[in-house]
């Protein structure tokens, strides 16, 4: 998390009151609350199918793939630590682990047809890892953005919905939406030109 | 004006950036119930009824028998007993001792009690995951597990109504994928 800017204290609050709440989401969802599996999944997975899509570039894919994601969170997440990683950290990795493993599959099971079934834009297996990495610190990166931010840019960049729509399903003024995004890319630009992101607290 | 509320000039490069790591996609409605439905409640249940449960060899020890003991333990709300095991047998593997037992596997409230000692922990960033087979063979993950000092008891709603042929313990890492590892420290046969 940046620490520093002109809206610095008022929104590292914010962030960490996330953090916190991502940690208490995962232990409730170890003693089986369904509900706190569908928050976390709310928050986080679009994220987290969007990364998957970024690396197989396959819906199917992409679709096999967070849902392996989340059902690996519902069972493991008794397992979960939070003095090694946050759970965005944790659920990021989990996501980029098994699309590449897909991708892999999907290629083993292409031989020893003609290589890797086209999709588009093929994945050269050498690259695949480094894509993996690359993608879980941008998806990392827009985690990292307190919630009043990516809620607005989650609704922007993942549904393509306009300013006065997200204005109107969220409830606020136009001016507080459009502020939030600027706010938030204002953000995301900063993040994303660190050379690595903060993984631990 | 642009509809796309992204659409800022100064930022269109932090949007490329955005998208070569996530697409910019928004998964099918209906995907959290597709993993809703592979989920279920927390597998490790407290009983509330009156079970049989086999206890460790510790306590037969103490008896000079050789055999595990049959104990009745109370619980709670007193509700029905659920009788004696349909199966008990002993797991087998190099690395833990134990015993299993089925109980009520053609009922919905169906149980399996597992009982372990000799157990490891875990190797780093790994855990235990217990496992069973139905009767098409397939391998349905019933709950996770750490030892306490070497010994685990525990006590898993079976997934529904069925025939298990088996049950096996594996090595589970914490980032793999949900599959089972096969990495199978312990096995015993139910049927």
């Amino acid at each position: 998390m940046i620490r520093s800017g002109a809206d610095g204290e008022r929104q590292v609050r914010e962030y960490d009151g996330r953090v916190e709440a991502d940690a208490a989401a995962v232990a409730r969802v170890a003693d089986g609350d369904a509900d706190a599996l569908r928050q976390l999944y709310e928050r986080y997975g679009r994220i987290v199918y969007g990364l998957t899509y970024r690396l197989t570039k396959d819906a199917q894919l992409a679709e096999e793939a967070t849902q392996d994601t989340f059902v690996t969170l519902w069972r493991r997440a008794a397992t979960y630590d939070r003095e090694r990683a946050k759970v965005t950290t944790w659920l990021f990795v989990i996501a980029r682990n098994r699309a590449i493993e897909l991708v892999r599959s999907r290629m083993r099971a292409a031989e020893p047809q003609e290589a890797v079934e086209p999709t588009g834009e093929d994945v050269d297996p050498a690259d695949l890892v480094q894509a993996g990495d690359d993608a879980e610190r941008i998806a990392r990166a827009m985690a990292e953005l307190p919630e009043s931010q990516l809620e607005v840019i989650r609704l922007a960049y993942f549904d393509g919905l306009s300013h006065g729509e997200i204005a109107e399903r969220l409830g606020q003024p136009l001016g507080t939406v459009k502020s939030r995004i600027r706010l938030g890319l204002n953000r995301l630009r900063a993040l994303l030109e660190l050379p690595q992101l903060e993984v631990e607290r | 004006m642009s509809d796309d509320a992204l659409g800022v000039p100064e930022h269109r490069d932090t949007v490329e950036r955005l998208e070569r790591g996530v697409a910019r996609v928004a998964p099918p409605d209906d995907l959290f119930d597709r993993i809703a439905a592979e989920t279920r409640p927390a597998p490790v249940l407290p009983l509330r009824r009156r079970i049989a449960v086999w206890v460790a060899p510790a306590a037969a020890a103490a008896v000079g028998a050789a055999a595990a003991v049959l104990i009745t333990l109370s619980v709670t709300d007193g509700g029905e007993d659920l009788g004696g095991p349909v199966a008990k047998t002993s797991f087998t593997g190099a690395r833990v001792s134990g015993e299993v037992a089925l109980y009520r596997p053609d009922e919905r409230d169906g149980l399996v009690v597992v009982d372990l000692e000799r157990v490891p922990q875990p190797p780093a960033a790994s855990y235990y995951e217990i496992w069973i087979a139905r009767s098409d063979g397939r391998k349905v993950p019933i709950g996770t597990f750490t030892p306490q000092e070497g010994k685990a008891h525990l006590e898993l709603r079976l997934p529904k109504p069925g025939r298990y042929l088996s049950i096996d313990i594996s090595i589970e890492d914490e980032n793999g994928p949900p599959d089972h590892s096969g990495r199978t420290i312990a096995a015993a046969r139910l049927a």
